[in-house]
């Protein structure tokens, strides 16, 4: 029988490896990765300041722990040129030359990449950005010996590296183009709550604004922002979203949506080819979270070894690892809806309500985490996904 | 009082650590609970990975 070939080693690879490994101690699992496998937590990459964790303390399990581990095979650096459906084969370009690879199962999980800005000027190419382990080694380096950093995006990424950095003393400066930070998952009482919970004097936050040009100065980077003015720092980090991995899917005929369409079993259009995480679009949800991708990898491993398991996902909430304000969101499915907020002080919970009154997700802030679990069973949005 | 027996707990996903002496009370898991006895259909609070993926560090 073919392996089961598996592309991409983040954290729906991996687990989808683990799991077929717990239910199935023969079947061939082969992990093909265009960066070096290892095992490595990406939501720590925005927290690894304050556990106080080098980028080696990072890695997990290297690749030969994780092929003695798993009984797996890697392949590191290699490229997949193209997926052959018909004939159940990819076509690898990696270190050793060309190569084809044949597949009795297919699992596409090839993560997001960060967005291309529009940004002009002779420091474009000193941008960087932490969306994978080998982008992170290059920005710890780069901040060993600065202090003042520029970062594009106040997302939760953007906030949670705002946070890690401030809590090292770094200065930070954060650019938005949104009104207030995480305003597509928090509602403005707790947006707003973010800046003003960090220590005076650590961090600037422009909002309504953005990024235009950066230009190399002596020993500067000069950031020109589409308000007039000039921010003049040492690194500039963009944090600025992510789009899913879909070309190759797309060139090899697998029908692509704002991610690979797959079904409630995690299925693409095409037979025995899979897609998970962050590159993945579920029944029409884009669901780039940690939770999701795990309770898919679960049930996929099922699947592909002949048991047919529907993805169910128990709730959706998203821990914000701030540490001056920490943050739970359960991100709402549906783009209508308003915001109902209660509390003061940091202190807030709040509703994302639709029209009818049902409570579609929630955002809680400071001590009202504590209420986490009370709101996710308000919430028909989580409720929903049991049946995605 | 603080028991020497307690041991930790260590996630193979996201390093997340359970500590018994501490246990996740905003998890609803009090401190001093062992990590037998939590729920085997209980999954990391970080990244939803399940008890079994949790091993025994120092």
């Amino acid at each position: 029988m073919k392996p089961i070939v598996i592309i991409g080693s983040g954290h729906g690879g991996l687990t989808t490896a683990r799991e077929i490994r717990q239910l199935d101690k023969n079947i061939e699992i082969i992990i093909i990765s265009k960066e070096q496998v290892c095992a490595y937590y990406k939501p720590n990459l925005s927290k690894a300041l304050a556990m106080k964790k080098s980028v080696d303390q990072l890695v997990m399990k290297t690749a030969d722990r994780l092929e003695n581990d798993l009984d797996v095979i890697t392949y590191s650096y290699t490229n997949v040129a193209h997926i052959d459906t018909k004939e159940n084969e990819l076509c690898v370009m990696g270190l050793e030359g060309e190569q084809k690879i044949g597949y009795s199962s297919l699992v596409l999980a090839m993560g997001a990449s960060p967005n291309n800005l529009p940004i002009i000027g002779d420091a474009k190419d000193e941008i960087v950005t932490v969306n994978s382990l080998d982008d992170y080694v290059i920005f710890r380096e780069k901040i060993k010996n600065n202090t003042r950093v520029l970062i594009i995006g106040a997302g939760f990424v953007g906030c949670e590296l705002a946070s890690d950095l401030v809590s090292s003393q770094y200065h930070v400066d954060i650019v938005d183009l949104s009104q207030w930070p995480m305003q597509r998952m928090v509602p403005k009482e707790i947006g707003d709550a973010i800046p003003s919970s960090f220590p005076n004097g650590s961090s600037k936050w422009h909002m309504n604004t953005s990024v235009v040009k950066v230009s190399k100065s002596d020993d500067a980077i000069d950031v020109h922002l589409s308000n007039g003015k000039k921010v003049s720092v040492d690194v500039v980090v963009s944090a600025a979203g992510l789009s899913p991995n879909c070309d190759l899917a797309f060139d090899s005929g697998i029908k692509v949506c704002g991610g690979i369409g797959v079904d409630e079993y995690l299925r693409t259009n095409i037979e025995n080819v899979y897609a998970i995480g962050d590159c993945a679009e579920i029944n029409g949800n884009y669901l780039p979270f940690i939770s999701p991708a795990t309770h898919s990898a679960k049930a996929l491993a099922k699947t592909i070894l002949g048991n047919s398991t529907k993805l169910q996902i128990p709730g959706l909430d998203v821990a914000i690892k701030i540490s001056t304000c920490p943050i739970v969101v359960s991100p709402s499915l549906k783009k209508t809806g308003r915001w109902v907020t209660t509390g003061k002080e940091g202190n807030f919970i709040s509703r994302f309500v639709a029209d009818d009154g049902g409570i579609l997700g929630f955002a809680i802030s400071g001590l009202m985490i504590t209420h986490k679990n009370t709101l996710a069973q308000e919430c028909i949005a989580a409720n929903s996904l049991k049946t995605l | 009082m603080s028991n020497p027996e307690y041991k930790k707990y260590c996630c193979v996903t996201c390093d997340l650590i359970y500590d018994e002496e501490i246990g996740f009370p905003e998890e609803g898991i009090p401190a001093g609970t062992l990590f037998e006895d939590i729920p085997d259909d209980w999954t990391c609070p970080e990244c939803s990975a399940s008890k079994s993926d949790f091993f025994l560090t120092n």
